[in-house]
């Protein structure tokens, strides 16, 4: 009786152990979750959002901070110098929205700008105009929605 | 007379509006490798977002990033980083703040490859240290190509490396800039 409780004892330990290890190593080695599966926790228009920041930089950033955003707006420039960069926003307005676009993003298609689109991504934070450059809302990691 | 000056005062508006003094970018790409030598697992992260601001007057040269905007490839590195490392909810931005000690001997109009050397100070974690760098300036059809590596010690920014990982995280960190500046037109 008592050697069959030591082995179901063991037996359960290697499982747990077993289980664990496998557990870590997939853990280590998670790579980040790709911008498609992340699921959006807010949905806005370009226009709406640098309102929202250039009212309240502060809330807003704690607001998005980490989250995964869609942003509908015009192109205002594509920028393609360490990977591209599309820049959302209006050509009148200092504050724009700066979309790094995900390796994952080929520039196939031909985009131009003043085209309308929408950018789904995560807001990383935001960029006062501290050198008179404008300031700019940063969102990473981002694809473009069809 | 009166022509004369009009016509003086315009090219003097002119020029000043225009003056390519200032050079900027918002993309900027700094690399962070963290890497212990012979380790087989690389720390290694990038961001593509790097602000960097650079007066060819005077040498001033400023860089600035979020640090969320490091990219790693494996996620549990990148939340580590964040969470226990660079505590980037609290201490957001990075600013690098300088100024080129051999301005004089960069022709910044003149097409050509030209070595800087950087002096200045960086802001991480809260804690200010100073920072030297020697680097490459490439100027080409009027940008300005900037690249330059060097090292931070973890330590001197107060980020604390736990002792279970102390073989896995070197002490300092390489890092290199990447950035291609375009004028300024105000």
């Amino acid at each position: 009786m008592k050697k069959k409780q030591i082995k179901i004892v063991i037996a359960i330990a290697f499982i747990v152990i077993a289980l664990g290890s496998v557990y870590a190593y997939t853990e280590f080695n998670r790579k980040a979750t790709s911008t498609e599966d992340l699921k959006t926790e807010f949905n806005t228009s370009a226009a709406e959002l640098i309102v929202e920041f250039e009212k309240d930089s502060k809330i807003s950033n704690t607001k998005y901070l980490n989250k995964t955003i869609e942003v509908s707006g015009n192109i205002k420039t594509i920028e393609n110098q360490t990977g591209f960069t599309i820049v959302l926003g209006d050509s009148a307005n200092a504050t724009s929205i700066r979309c790094s676009m995900d390796s994952s993003f080929v520039a196939g298609k031909n985009y131009t700008n003043g085209q309308a689109i929408t950018i789904k991504g995560i807001y990383t934070g935001f960029n006062a105009d501290e050198l008179g450059i404008g300031s700019d809302i940063i969102i990473n990691k981002s694809i473009i929605k069809p | 007379m009166k022509k004369t000056i009009f016509f003086l005062a315009m090219i003097a508006i002119v020029t000043s509006a225009y003056s390519q003094d200032k050079y900027f970018t918002k993309s900027g790409k700094l690399g962070f490798d963290a890497t212990v030598p012979k380790s087989p697992e690389n720390i290694d992260a990038v961001n593509k977002a790097a602000l960097c601001v650079l007066d060819t007057k005077t040498g001033d040269v400023q860089f600035s990033c979020l640090m969320k905007g490091f990219e790693f490839d494996r996620a549990l590195m990148m939340e580590h980083f964040n969470e226990n490392y660079a505590e980037s909810d609290k201490y957001p931005k990075t600013v690098f703040k300088g100024v080129i000690t051999n301005n004089a001997s960069i022709n910044y109009t003149k097409d050509g490859t030209y070595p800087a050397k950087v002096k200045g100070q960086m802001t991480m974690h809260g804690e200010t240290k100073d920072v030297e760098a020697v680097g490459n300036i490439i100027s080409k059809a009027g940008k300005l190509q900037i690249s330059a590596n060097f090292n931070i010690v973890f330590a001197d920014y107060k980020i604390v490396i736990p002792q279970l990982v102390a073989d896995k995280l070197a002490k300092t960190a390489k890092i290199s800039v990447d950035c291609l500046l375009e004028p300024l037109k105000k």
